[in-house]
C-alpha cells in the first residue's frame, strides 16, 4: 500500500516536471526572452569598462545600427579588447625618453623605475594603460614633462578602434545601457569627483557607492558599500567621502542617463578608484 | 489544477530570476585633481576682542590650508551667512550655490576664568551634516596654536591622515658674505611665525634634525673649529656633545623612539655609520667597508636604515635592517643620489639627486621603484618631511650679484604632488630646515 501511494506520488510528481517542460510552450514564451537578455547584460557591462569612447559620435553609431549586429560578435570583441595588453608595453617603452633610461636601469634592478611600474601592477585592465600616460601629471615628475604629449595622441585612437566594433554589437539589444551612455555617466562623474591624491596608496583605494536613483534621475540616496570599514579607517572614510561627494554633487545632478531606461539604472554602483591617475 | 502548476512554475522562476537582476555598475577610475571648494567665514565673538583674535584666527586656518595645496579657498565676498549663525544653522543649498562643498564656522566666546572658548564646526555641505564640531578653551594669546589645532582637525576629517599644521621648523639662518657667513640656528612655526634663534652665531652649525619624540634637536656644530655632533634641548637651552670620539662626527639622525642617534664617523679618509644609545652611551658601528657611508635615517618602524655610499663606484642609495646587515641598493637612474630621509609614514624616501650641473628633490619608494623627482634648481638641497608625510620643506640656493657670485639661500616647501611649492618666510636666508613632530 504504503509502496504503491509512493510510486503514484512519484510517477505524478514526473509528470508535472514533464508536463512542465514539454506540454507548456506559452511558459516557454515567457521566460526564454529575459534569460538571454541576463547574460547579455553581464557582457557589455564588463565590454564597457574597457573601453573609452567620445560620447557624441557613439550616440549616433547607436541609433543608426540597431539591427545589423547579431549578438555573436558581442563575445567576440571583447576577446579582442583584452589582446592589447602587449602593445601596452610597447607604448609604455616609447613614450617618454627617460622611459627607456629608467627601462635600462630596471634590468640591472627591478628597483629604480619612477611612477611607470604603476600601470603594471595592475595589468588586469589592459586599456588602463594608455590614460595612466596621459594623467601621470596628478603626481609631477620631472623627469617626464621633458618628454609629453605621445600618450595624448595614442590614446583616442585605441579608443575608437576598440568602440566601433562592440558598439554595433551592443546596439540591438533593448532594455539595457549601451557602452556611449554608460560612458556619459562615468565621464560625468570623474568631472565631480576630486580624487584626494597625494595620500598613501591613493591608487589602490577603492570606494564603492550604492546610489538608488529617482526617475528624474536626480540622487535619492547613495551609500558608502564597506560600512563597516568606512567607520574604522579614517583614510578610507575621507575617500568615501569624497565620492559621495560627487556623486550628491549639484553640477552632477540629474545624472547624464537616458531617461527611457529607468529600470536599468534606478539602483547603480559606482566604484571609484583613481588608479589611471597614478 | 493547471492554472495552479502555470502560477507554481511561475513563481519558482521569477523567484530565480529577481536576484539576478543586475543594477548597473560603473567603474570610475580618473577625477579631478582639484583642490577641494571650501567657505570659512570670518570666526566671530560676543566682544570687539573675540572679534579681532576670530579674524586673525580665520587668517591662520586659510592660509594653512591654501598652502596645503588641497583646498580651495572661496571667496568672502559670496558669502550669504555669517560664522554666527552659520554655526547652529547652516544655509546648505545657499553654499552649495556658491560650490563650496565644505564650510568651516567658529565662534568665540570668553569664560569666567578670562580664557577664551574656541567652538569650530567643519560641515559637509552636499551631504547638509556636522563632520566635525569641537571646542577648544585657551588664553587669548595662544590663538595662533588653537588656528592650527583646527586647521589639523580640519585637515585630518577631510584627507584621514594627520595634519602638520601645528608643527615647528628648524633651520640654519644665515647672513654675511660668503667667506664669512655668519649661521645660526633657529626655530620657527611652519608657517614661519615665532621666530626666534637659538645660538648666538660664534659657532658654525650644521645639518639639524629634530627628535621624533622631544623638543630636542641633533646638530653638528664646530666647536673649537672640531666638528661634533652636539644634542640641544630646546625646552632648558642645554646643549650636549654627543660620544667622544677619536674622529669628526656629522649627518647625524634620531631613531624613530628618540633613544638613538644614528650618524657618521670620519676616520682615515673613510666614514661608517654607528648609532649612538642615548641613555646608555653604547655605540655600535653598522658599516664597515673602505667606503664613503652617510647620511643615515631610520624606517618609522626602527627595522631598517637607509644611507649614501658610493660603494658601487657612484654615490648612491641603500637600505639597510637597523643592525647593519643586508644593505641592498635602491637607486639605479643616472647622477648621484644624497641626503635620503624615510617618510614618517615610511611610504618614501626623499632625496637630493645631482646630474648633469642641476640639483633635483626627489622621491622613491623603499624598494627602489617610483622614483619621481618633484622640484630642481641651480642648488636644491636638505629635504625633511612634515609630520604626516605629505610635505616636504628643503633649501634652494639662487645666485645673486652682478656676477653671480654671490648666494642667497631660501626654505621652501613643496607637496607630494609636486606643483604647491612655496617660500617659508624668514627673516634673513634660511638653510637645511628640519620639521619637528606636531607639538604636544
Amino acid at each position: 500500500m504504503r509502496v504503491s501511494s509512493l510510486s503514484i506520488s512519484g510517477i505524478f510528481h514526473v509528470a508535472v516536471v514533464a508536463v512542465t517542460m514539454l506540454s507548456m510552450p506559452w511558459l516557454k514564451k515567457d521566460f526564454e526572452i529575459p534569460k538571454p537578455i541576463m547574460v547579455e547584460f553581464v557582457e557589455i557591462g564588463k565590454v564597457t569598462q574597457t573601453t573609452k569612447v567620445s560620447t557624441a559620435p557613439a550616440k549616433k553609431v547607436d541609433e543608426k545600427k540597431p539591427k545589423d549586429a547579431p549578438p555573436p560578435p558581442a563575445p567576440a570583441s571583447p576577446s579582442k579588447a583584452p589582446t592589447p595588453p602587449p602593445p601596452k608595453k610597447d607604448t609604455a617603452k616609447d613614450v617618454p625618453k627617460k622611459d627607456t633610461k629608467k627601462d635600462t636601469a630596471a634590468k640591472t634592478d627591478p628597483a629604480a623605475k619612477p611612477d611607470k611600474n604603476q600601470p603594471e601592477k595592475k595589468p588586469e585592465k589592459e586599456k588602463a594603460a594608455a590614460p595612466e600616460r596621459d594623467f601621470g601629471s596628478v603626481l609631477k615628475n620631472l623627469a617626464d614633462l621633458k618628454t609629453p604629449p605621445a600618450a595624448a595622441q595614442k590614446q583616442p585612437d585605441m579608443g575608437l578602434e576598440e568602440a566601433a566594433p562592440e558598439e554595433g554589437a551592443n546596439a540591438p539589444l533593448g532594455q539595457k545601457m549601451t557602452m556611449s551612455e554608460e560612458d556619459a555617466l562615468r565621464r560625468q562623474l570623474e568631472g565631480c569627483w576630486n580624487v584626494p591624491f597625494g595620500a598613501k596608496d591613493a591608487q589602490d583605494l577603492n570606494v564603492e557607492i550604492f546610489m538608488v536613483i529617482n526617475p528624474d534621475r536626480t540622487l535619492r540616496e547613495a551609500r558608502v558599500v564597506n560600512r563597516a570599514r568606512y567607520n574604522s579607517d579614517t583614510f578610507f572614510r575621507a575617500a568615501a567621502d569624497s565620492a559621495m561627494r560627487a556623486v550628491r554633487s549639484p553640477s552632477c545632478s540629474p545624472f547624464a542617463l537616458p531617461p527611457d531606461k529607468y529600470d536599468v539604472w534606478k539602483s547603480t554602483t559606482v566604484n571609484f578608484n583613481p588608479r589611471e591617475m597614478f | 489544477m493547471r492554472n495552479f502548476y502555470k502560477i507554481l512554475v511561475m513563481v519558482l522562476v521569477l523567484g530565480i530570476s529577481a536576484p539576478a537582476k543586475a543594477e548597473l555598475k560603473i567603474d570610475v577610475t580618473r577625477g579631478k585633481a582639484d583642490p577641494m571648494p571650501i567657505a570659512i567665514p570670518v570666526f566671530k565673538g560676543g566682544s570687539a576682542e573675540d572679534n579681532d583674535m576670530g579674524a586673525k584666527m580665520t587668517e591662520v586656518i586659510r592660509n594653512n590650508l591654501t598652502g596645503s595645496g588641497l583646498f580651495r579657498m572661496l571667496n568672502e565676498r559670496s558669502f550669504i551667512q555669517d560664522s554666527l549663525s552659520a554655526q547652529t544653522a547652516p544655509r546648505f543649498g545657499e553654499w552649495r550655490a556658491i560650490n563650496a562643498q565644505a564650510l568651516v564656522t567658529g565662534v568665540l566666546s570668553k569664560t569666567g576664568d578670562g580664557r577664551t572658548r574656541v567652538e569650530f564646526r567643519l560641515w559637509d555641505v552636499f551631504a547638509e551634516q556636522q563632520m566635525v564640531g569641537t571646542a577648544y578653551m585657551t588664553t587669548p594669546q595662544n590663538w595662533r596654536r588653537i588656528a592650527h589645532i583646527i586647521s589639523d582637525a580640519i585637515y585630518k576629517r577631510i584627507t584621514g591622515e594627520d595634519g602638520y599644521f601645528d608643527s615647528r621648523l628648524v633651520y640654519i639662518s644665515e647672513t654675511g658674505p660668503a667667506n664669512a657667513r655668519v649661521k645660526r640656528l633657529a626655530i620657527m612655526d611652519q608657517d614661519g611665525a615665532n621666530h626666534r634663534y637659538l645660538t648666538d652665531g660664534r659657532t658654525l652649525v650644521l645639518t639639524p634634525r629634530f627628535s621624533p619624540t622631544e623638543q630636542k634637536i641633533t646638530y653638528m656644530a664646530y666647536y673649537n673649529n672640531k666638528p661634533r655632533v652636539y644634542v640641544y634641548n630646546i625646552d632648558t637651552g642645554r646643549q650636549d656633545v654627543l660620544g667622544d670620539f677619536p674622529g669628526m662626527t656629522f649627518a647625524p639622525r634620531f631613531s624613530p623612539d628618540g633613544r638613538k642617534v644614528a650618524m657618521s664617523l670620519s676616520k682615515n679618509g673613510n666614514s661608517d655609520i654607528y648609532t649612538l644609545d642615548l641613555s646608555s652611551r653604547k655605540v655600535t658601528q653598522l658599516t664597515r667597508d673602505n667606503s664613503i657611508n652617510t647620511a643615515p635615517s631610520f624606517a618609522p618602524d626602527g627595522s631598517q636604515i637607509v644611507f649614501e655610499s658610493d660603494r658601487g663606484g657612484t654615490q648612491q642609495l641603500y637600505v639597510m635592517s637597523a643592525n647593519g646587515s643586508g644593505a641592498k641598493r635602491i637607486t639605479f637612474g643616472d647622477g648621484r643620489y644624497a641626503n635620503p630621509v624615510w617618510s614618517p609614514r615610511g611610504d618614501l624616501i626623499a632625496f637630493t639627486k645631482m646630474l648633469k650641473g642641476q640639483f633635483y628633490i626627489g622621491v622613491i619608494r623603499p624598494d627602489g621603484s617610483g622614483e619621481r623627482l618633484i622640484t630642481q634648481s641651480f642648488h636644491v638641497e636638505g629635504p625633511t618631511w612634515s609630520p604626516n608625510g605629505r610635505v616636504l620643506a628643503y633649501f634652494k640656493e639662487t645666485p645673486t650679484g652682478a656676477r653671480r657670485s654671490g648666494r642667497s639661500a631660501k626654505v621652501y616647501t613643496i607637496d607630494l604632488t609636486g606643483y604647491n611649492e612655496r617660500a617659508v618666510p624668514t627673516p634673513l636666508d634660511g638653510s637645511d630646515p628640519a620639521w619637528s613632530p606636531l607639538n604636544k
